[in-house]
This record gives C-alpha cells, sequence and structure tokens, in this order.
C-alpha cells in the first residue's frame, strides 16, 4: 500500500510541475483537456514523422555494419 | 489664494536676484527653473557651447572613472534559456485557451455599440489580458484584510462560484503574517502603538480633516512643525508636505520641469514619476536600469545638444519591484562634473535605509544637499499617509508656489501629520533606531535563507524589499494560494508592473518581525520552492555564501 501511495504522491507532484510550467494550473477543466489533447496529438505526429519518415531515411546507416561506417568514414 | 501670490512673489524675487552659481549646483535653469529669465538660459546655452568648444583641444569634461564608486546596480541573475522559452509557450498557450474563450463565448461585459468615428474606449489588448489572463488569478490580488497591518495581518476570505469573475466574502478571516505591506519600521501598529496617544490628541484637537487646501484654510501649526521636522531630520534647510505620496510627484514635477525641460529617467522608474514627467511636458530618455554608464552617455550626449534649459536625472532610492539600490554617490559625482540636476524619490528608502534611518543619501554617504530634489513619502517606513519634497529653501518656495499639491490638494490630514511626527521624533531615540537595526537584521536573515534555497532574488542585500522570481503567473497564483494556506501573506506581482514574462513574488521585511515569525516564513517558502520548483538560480553554493 506504501509503494502505491508513493508512486501516486510521485505522479500529483510531476503532474502539478507541468501544469504548473505549461500555466495550465490557473485554466479551467475543459481548457486543459483541450491542451492536454492538443499536445497528445502534437507528440503523436511527432512520433509518427520521426517512425516514418526519419527511420526509414536512416535505414541505410542503420542496417550497415561496422565494415560499412569505415568505408563511409 | 492670498497666500500663494504671496508665496510666489516671494519665491520668483528671491529667485531673479542672486545668480550665485552654487546655489543649485551651478546652472542658472535650476536657480529660475526656466521659466523667468529666458535670455539668461539662452547666454547660459551658448557659454556651455563655448565650453565645448575652448576644451575640445584639451578633450573636453574628461569621462567619469566609474571604477572609484560603487556602481553595483544589484544582482539581477538571467534566467536560463529553457526557462524563458518554457514562460514563453506557456503565455502563448494562454492567449490561445483566450482567442478559444473569446470566439465560444461572449462575456458579459460592457461593449462598445454605435461608435463609429470615435476612438475606440478599450484597449483591445488591456481587455484581453484583463478577461483572459488577469481575471484567472484575480484571487491573488486585490485582497481585502480587515486588521491592522503590523507584524500579522487578517485577511478576509473569498470565494467565487464563477471562475474568478465575481467574489464572495465565505465569513471566514484568516490571521497571517505580514510579508506584504511597506511596514518597513513597525510604525504601522494601531492601538497600542508607539505613536497612538499623539495621533489621538491630534483628532481631537483638528478632527480629521481640513477641508482646504495647504494655500488657503488647511495649514495648522502641525503641518508647519511637520515641515521643520522634515527638513531637520533629512538634513537639509526646507520640506513640504503634501497628502498622497503618488501625487507629490505628479503634482510636484510639473511645477519643476516645463518644456524644453530633458529628464533622464531610469527604466524603472514608478508610474508616479513617468506621469509626472509627462504631466511637465518634459522631454524623456531613460537610460538602463542603474546603468550609470549608459546615463553619462546620455547625459553627455544631451549636453553637447546645447538646448536643454536643464537636464534633470530622475531616480528612486529603493526600486519596489526590483528591490535595487541607486548608486547614489556615482550619480552625484557624474551629476557635478557635468553640471547636471538630480531628482531623487525616496519613497521606499527613506526610513529603511542608513544607519540611522535617513534613506539612500546615508547608505551612499552621500550630503543630502547635493541632491537637488529629495523627494519622499510617509506611507511606507512612517506607517502614514503622504509625501514630501525637500532640499534648498528657495526650491520649496518655488514649489510651494508652481507645484500644484500645496495650491489646490487637499492638506494632509492632521492625525496623520501627528503620526508622521511621532515617528520621526521616535526614531532618533534608542528605540527608533533598534527599529532601523532590526529591519537590517531581518533583511540580511532573509535573503541569505532564501538565496541558500538556491531561489532567484533580485537587488541589494540592504533592500527590505525582496523580490523571488517565479516567471510564469501560475506559479506566482500557486505560490500565494499556498503560502496563504500556510499563514503567510504576500504578494505577487505580474504584469503590467514587471515583464509579461517576469511575474515575481515580492516579500516587504518589516522592523516589527520576530525571528520566530521569519523562521516560520522561511520553512513555509522552502516547502512550497520544493513543491513547485521555483530554485532557478544557478549560481554555485560557494559563490552565494559570499557576500553580494
Amino acid at each position: 500500500m506504501e509503494i502505491l501511495k508513493k508512486i501516486q504522491q510521485f505522479f500529483s507532484y510531476w503532474y502539478v510541475r507541468y501544469l504548473l510550467v505549461t500555466e495550465l494550473y490557473m485554466v479551467d477543466t475543459w481548457e486543459k483537456i483541450v491542451v492536454h489533447i492538443l499536445f497528445a496529438v502534437i507528440f503523436t505526429m511527432f512520433w509518427y514523422f520521426n517512425y516514418s519518415i526519419i527511420v526509414s531515411g536512416i535505414a541505410q546507416l542503420r542496417s550497415s555494419t561496422t565494415h560499412d561506417i569505415e568505408q563511409i568514414l | 489664494m492670498a497666500a500663494t501670490v504671496v508665496n510666489g512673489c516671494d519665491g520668483t524675487s528671491e529667485m531673479i536676484s542672486p545668480n550665485k552659481p552654487q546655489d543649485c549646483n551651478g546652472k542658472q535653469g535650476k536657480l529660475l527653473n526656466g521659466k523667468v529669465n529666458k535670455y539668461e538660459n539662452g547666454f547660459v546655452k551658448s557659454t556651455h557651447l563655448s565650453n565645448g568648444d575652448t576644451k575640445w583641444s584639451s578633450g573636453g569634461v574628461p569621462k567619469m572613472d566609474w571604477s572609484a564608486y560603487d556602481t553595483f546596480p544589484g544582482s539581477f541573475e538571467k534566467c536560463t534559456l529553457l526557462t524563458a522559452a518554457l514562460t514563453h509557450v506557456g503565455l502563448y498557450i494562454l492567449m490561445f485557451l483566450g482567442f478559444v474563450n473569446q470566439l465560444l463565448f461572449k462575456p458579459k461585459v460592457a461593449t462598445e455599440k454605435n461608435r463609429e468615428g470615435y476612438a475606440t474606449l478599450y484597449d483591445p489588448f488591456e481587455t484581453f489580458f484583463s478577461r483572459y489572463l488577469y481575471r484567472r488569478v484575480r484571487h491573488c490580488f486585490n485582497r481585502p484584510i480587515c486588521s491592522t497591518p503590523g507584524a500579522e495581518l487578517t485577511l478576509k476570505e473569498r470565494a467565487s462560484d464563477d471562475r474568478n469573475w465575481s467574489f464572495r466574502f465565505t465569513g471566514e478571516e484568516r490571521r497571517c503574517i505580514n510579508l506584504g505591506s511597506y511596514n518597513y519600521l513597525g510604525f504601522a501598529e494601531g492601538a497600542g502603538g508607539a505613536t497612538h496617544a499623539g495621533v489621538r490628541a491630534a483628532v481631537r484637537r483638528y478632527g480629521l480633516a481640513l477641508c482646504s487646501a495647504r494655500a488657503e484654510l488647511g495649514s495648522t501649526p502641525l503641518h508647519q512643525e511637520l515641515e521643520r521636522t522634515t527638513a531637520a531630520f533629512l538634513g537639509v534647510e526646507a520640506a513640504l508636505v503634501v497628502g498622497m505620496g503618488f501625487g507629490t510627484n505628479t503634482l510636484g514635477l510639473p511645477g519643476l520641469l516645463g518644456a524644453g525641460c530633458l529628464a533622464l529617467s531610469d527604466a524603472n522608474n514608478h508610474a508616479s514619476l513617468i506621469l509626472g514627467l509627462r504631466l511637465a511636458r518634459a522631454t524623456v530618455r531613460v537610460f538602463r536600469h542603474n546603468d550609470v554608464r549608459h546615463l553619462e552617455q546620455l547625459a553627455r550626449a544631451a549636453v553637447a545638444e546645447g538646448k536643454w534649459r536643464k537636464i534633470v536625472i530622475v531616480v528612486e532610492g529603493v526600486y519596489s519591484m526590483e528591490g535595487s539600490i541607486v548608486p547614489l554617490a556615482a550619480m552625484v559625482a557624474l551629476k557635478k562634473r557635468l553640471n547636471l540636476q538630480l531628482y531623487l524619490d525616496e519613497a521606499h528608502s527613506v526610513g529603511a535605509l542608513g544607519a540611522r534611518g535617513r534613506g539612500v543619501t546615508q547608505h551612499a554617504g552621500v550630503a543630502p544637499a547635493d541632491v537637488d530634489v529629495l523627494m519622499g513619502t510617509f506611507t511606507k517606513s512612517f506607517g502614514a499617509a503622504g509625501g514630501y519634497i525637500a532640499g534648498s529653501a528657495k526650491l520649496i518656495n518655488w514649489i510651494r508656489a508652481h507645484g500644484h499639491a500645496h495650491t489646490y490638494a487637499h492638506s494632509m490630514s492632521p492625525p496623520v501629520a501627528q503620526q508622521i511626527l511621532s515617528a520621526m521624533r521616535l526614531l532618533d531615540t534608542p528605540a527608533g533606531q533598534q527599529r532601523v537595526r532590526q529591519l537590517k537584521e531581518n533583511t540580511h536573515y532573509f535573503r541569505e535563507q532564501l538565496r541558500e534555497m538556491g531561489v532567484v532574488t533580485l537587488g541589494h542585500r540592504d533592500s527590505p524589499v525582496v523580490p523571488l522570481l517565479v516567471y510564469t503567473f501560475s506559479k506566482m497564483a500557486a505560490t500565494v494560494e499556498r503560502l496563504t494556506a500556510h499563514g503567510i501573506a504576500t504578494v505577487g506581482v505580474g504584469f503590467p508592473a514587471t515583464p509579461l514574462n517576469k511575474a515575481r513574488i515580492r516579500f516587504c521585511l518589516s522592523a516589527s518581525h520576530t525571528r520566530e515569525q521569519l523562521e516560520q516564513c522561511v520553512r513555509a517558502v522552502r516547502g512550497v520552492v520544493a513543491e513547485l520548483g521555483l530554485a532557478y538560480s544557478r549560481a554555485r553554493p560557494h559563490k552565494r555564501s559570499l557576500p553580494a
């Protein structure tokens, strides 16, 4: 039980810090939700962009062996 | 009005006759206040130019060697790029939410209708700011109190049912340690205080108001005694007292300056000085806060232009939003070298600084007579109301006649005058001196404790105003809320009093705080700093222990 409480405290502490730093601390609940969703959408798109474009773009580097890297260098 | 005319005549005749340069630091401009003898002023200008010309070969007036003076502008730690960026992002989020709100819900506020062809009544940014940023944290501002603002005060609790558009009283009261009032020397005491008996006697004798201006039927022996005592307290020839501190600046400056005068004004000067300079129609050039090098640059450029009737440096003693102290000795040296004049607003420093509470002149070791116009207020250290202007007898006669406060403003209330008199006299007794020392001790203790916490505090270590930077509105609101819950009443300050991204908590220390109370405050602040992550300071711990 103690450990659960600690985890819960940890999350509530950092949630408040997150609210403070994004100025969401002082806005209404529906506004908080809008910005949370907005953040979620932005970060998901960012992740998807990295996943689909960047990762495939650097695929050659990822698949290359040490020997290839030496060749490139 | 008779008194005004007589005063005016006295002042003017006195001012025309002598042309002693030492009277008012060199330039006739000050003596004549620019209005009486234009020919003379023009003459001065030309000599000025020729002075410059003749001395050109020898290099002109040498530049100031600032290393010989204490030009410490105050501690202004810069925030990290990350903090600055996050603060801006937060503001953009608030703006975005504000616009969304504005689009979706029409607030029940006054709107402008059928005003085609007229200027708009409301500034769009200000209305937007007050509705969607300020309103959200309004519960931290304008909090009503219902007791004397001594070492402790009683807050009247409020609640809002409509997201801070309006408030209702809950009927509860909360006793808090007062870290918000400018009660530096602890003279705001109420019943049982050191000045109580005198004030009561003054009320019985003179009543509460005189219903007249000073120049008419509003002068009592109490006022004259107060003016004499103030002048003696400050170590100058004469003083003039006004019933309102803000009005002392706004009504006094137009009497001293006019069109054709140049004011070199500090970037962080108080609104009353800015308003006064605008009313005076003086040209204003702003120098960076407490930056004597920038000031010298501007002053030299202005002197070289040769077209100003007089050039006045306008500064404050302690800046209320930064807690910094003016480098007065350096400014006086510059003013003497370039023949400028100096207007010093001691609103927060008189009583609170200096070994004997004489203000920033004593703190900086400057003779009061070297400052041309000493202005200050009684609202802070003396626990009363009103302000004063002090200086040479000629200057004071001139302001009596040409400033608007003496002639038109309502006379200072007699009990208020008595409160100031009692406090000022008490200040020179051992008990009063103990208050000055206690304030200094409290200030050093509190600033030292805050520095150890790793928070960013601004200003000079002797300044009893201690701003703690929190940057965002949310952190300011959260800090004020949590400190109130811990029984500490303090003030959060944000835009427009500070830049938009530099919100701060301002602690004002008092001689009436006991060490136990301050320890309790420090404990509470430490808890809040840990909880909200306010330890922004990047100063190394070993640096922190060095004296500022």
